[in-house]
């Protein structure tokens, strides 16, 4: 005779265990016939079950804000490792950093379109694959071209032509909201006492709470200053820490900062979109023009005339401001089709 | 090509915004097989992670907790257990079941933490060592015609309380966790598929022997 079936044999069943814990249609069909005609069976089911569901383990959940707060750490710890390698790139030699920054700008042509065109999406994309080396958001303007930012936490940016904001993607989830800048930017920061808002540059740090100011630090032409429209900056050096009040400048000089009274209009111009030079030399005029219309210069012959240069020009074409500088400088000047103007004293 | 990049780069911005972000965004993964959602998260995917991440996150703690009722080392272990993941997405293995998958992994690492740590917390571990996987019969009052009597009950608990950790691990994958015996004998360790069906069968022994015994006793109190 067939040995008895018990429910000692039915819980070490794995197909009945598992229908007892995640029943569905078709276990239920499988073992309801099973047990149909079966009383004894039935019994012993009963039995099984009952234990099953009755067993009780420890149960300890984490609170959601605990996960979510797991989570961050483990995005955030990653990116940060990821951060400091980055940050030790940047600072090997010249030609290194031309070719990360050749890498940087193409990466973040693509990315300046997308974050632009993400506030007209308003349903979430199934995000799809995100590259691991990632780790932050650039954003870098060519020649030529000027560009508006919104940083996460709703801190503006304008950032002028050939130059490069970073910050971390992590950068809501930081103690400091930290960004780095390779060229020049107008800053207008959002006010919150709790998270300092940092600016990184070649060889300078500068830390506000909220405040609008304006940095410019191109390590290849040697200058770097910040200049404060409103509010109070704390501006450190490798040596040196100064607070700057609206209306000063700190020109950074060797290691050690310079803090003096600053030109408005020939410092601030450029955000409202006006070209401004006032007694500046040749060589910088050309460097200015070169960035704000993407273009350059070939000079040829010895130089004569004025020595010394003023314009303001209002969202002028290149010609009208050429035309200008030609007379006052004594050149003849020709705009070639690709980005190239010969000048001829 | 253009609109890939496109997408990758998305994903990255979105998190700048929140992980409450991700939450919304996970939703979509929720139809996504287990297969698939294991191989976009290995390709990279972020919204794939967080969908992982929130899926399993509950599963895997309660599983820690039983290992080791220190909360602290067990969410330190979770994070960076899923560091661990992140880092090394890319050479991970096909998973059919990523709970399976997970839990066998992570408990892997759980058991080298608590070797590391050892030194350090030995009192409490030791004091721990009693406890790990401890479980009951309860009172549960959802049941209606119950089977077994309040003595019954009691007399199990106590045979329960007898077994090896090991065996209580077992019993905690076979009926907590739902596993198969050759998933059980993968989590565990053993090389054989029957070495967990052993475990179990020789533990729900003893509990039957008990419950004989019990019933011997309530008869030996009725008719004597």
């Amino acid at each position: 005779m067939k040995k008895e079936i018990s429910y000692i044999d039915l819980l070490t069943n794995q197909e009945f265990k598992s229908w007892v814990i995640a029943p569905n249609f078709e276990k239920n069909l499988f073992w309801e016939k099973q047990l149909k005609d079966n009383p004894k069976l039935q019994e012993e089911a009963k039995k099984a079950k009952e234990l099953i569901l009755r067993l009780n383990f420890d149960k300890q959940v984490l609170k959601d804000s605990e996960k979510s707060l797991l989570l961050e750490q483990i995005i955030k710890s990653e990116r940060k490792h990821q951060f400091e390698e980055l940050n030790t790139d940047f600072k090997q030699p010249n030609h290194f950093k031309i070719s990360l920054l050749k890498i940087a700008a193409t990466i973040t042509i693509i990315l300046v379109a997308v974050y632009f065109l993400r506030d007209k999406i308003t349903t979430p994309h199934q995000i799809s694959e995100v590259k691991d080396t990632l780790a932050y958001i650039v954003k870098s303007t060519p020649k030529g071209i000027k560009t508006n930012l919104s940083l996460p936490d709703g801190s503006k940016v304008k950032v002028n032509a050939d130059s490069e904001i970073r910050f971390p993607d992590s950068y809501l989830h930081t103690d400091n909201r930290t960004v780095y800048l390779r060229g020049e930017a107008f800053f207008d920061v959002q006010r919150n006492e709790h998270k300092p808002f940092k600016v990184f540059t070649e060889k300078l740090e500068i830390e506000v709470l909220g405040t609008s100011f304006d940095v410019k630090s191109y390590p290849e032409f040697n200058k770097e200053y910040i200049a404060v429209a409103t509010g109070k900056v704390e501006v450190k050096s490798a040596t040196q820490k100064v607070i700057l009040l609206p209306g000063e400048i700190g020109i950074i000089d060797g290691d050690e900062i310079k803090v003096s009274q600053f030109d408005r209009e020939k410092i601030l111009s450029w955000k409202d979109g006006i070209l401004y030079y006032k007694n500046e030399n040749f060589d910088e005029v050309i460097r200015k023009l070169e960035l704000w219309y993407g273009v350059d210069f070939e000079i040829s012959g010895a130089r004569k005339g004025l020595t010394h240069f003023s314009g303001k020009y209002d969202n002028k074409p290149l010609a009208t401001v050429l035309e200008g500088l030609s007379f006052a400088a004594g050149f003849k000047y020709k705009i070639l089709s690709d980005s190239k103007v010969k000048i001829n004293f | 090509m253009k609109s890939t990049t496109s997408n990758q780069s998305d994903s990255t911005l979105s998190n700048i915004v929140d992980t409450t972000v991700f939450k919304i965004e996970s939703k979509t993964y929720q139809n996504q097989s287990e297969v698939e959602l294991w191989k976009l998260f290995r390709s990279g995917d972020e919204g794939a992670f967080i969908a992982i991440y929130q899926t399993y996150i509950d599963i895997l703690y309660n599983f820690g907790i039983q290992h080791c009722k220190d909360e602290e080392l067990v969410k330190d272990c979770l994070q960076d257990f899923f560091i661990y993941l992140r880092e090394k997405r890319s050479g991970l293995a096909e998973a059919t079941s990523i709970k399976f998958y997970l839990m066998k992994s992570f408990r892997r690492k759980l058991l080298d933490y608590l070797k590391k740590y050892r030194k350090r917390l030995a009192v409490r571990l030791k004091y721990q060592q009693e406890n790990l996987f401890k479980f009951e019969i309860s009172e549960e009052t959802k049941i209606i015609n119950r089977q077994f009597n309040s003595m019954q009950v009691e007399a199990l608990n106590k045979a329960i309380n007898k077994l090896t950790s090991k065996e209580r691990e077992a019993i905690y994958l076979y009926f907590f966790s739902n596993f198969s015996y050759k998933e059980i004998s993968e989590i565990q360790g053993y090389t054989h598929i029957s070495s967990a069906r052993r475990l179990i069968y020789k533990a729900l022994d003893q509990l039957r022997i008990t419950l004989k015994l019990a019933v011997f006793f309530i008869c030996y109190l009725f008719f004597d």
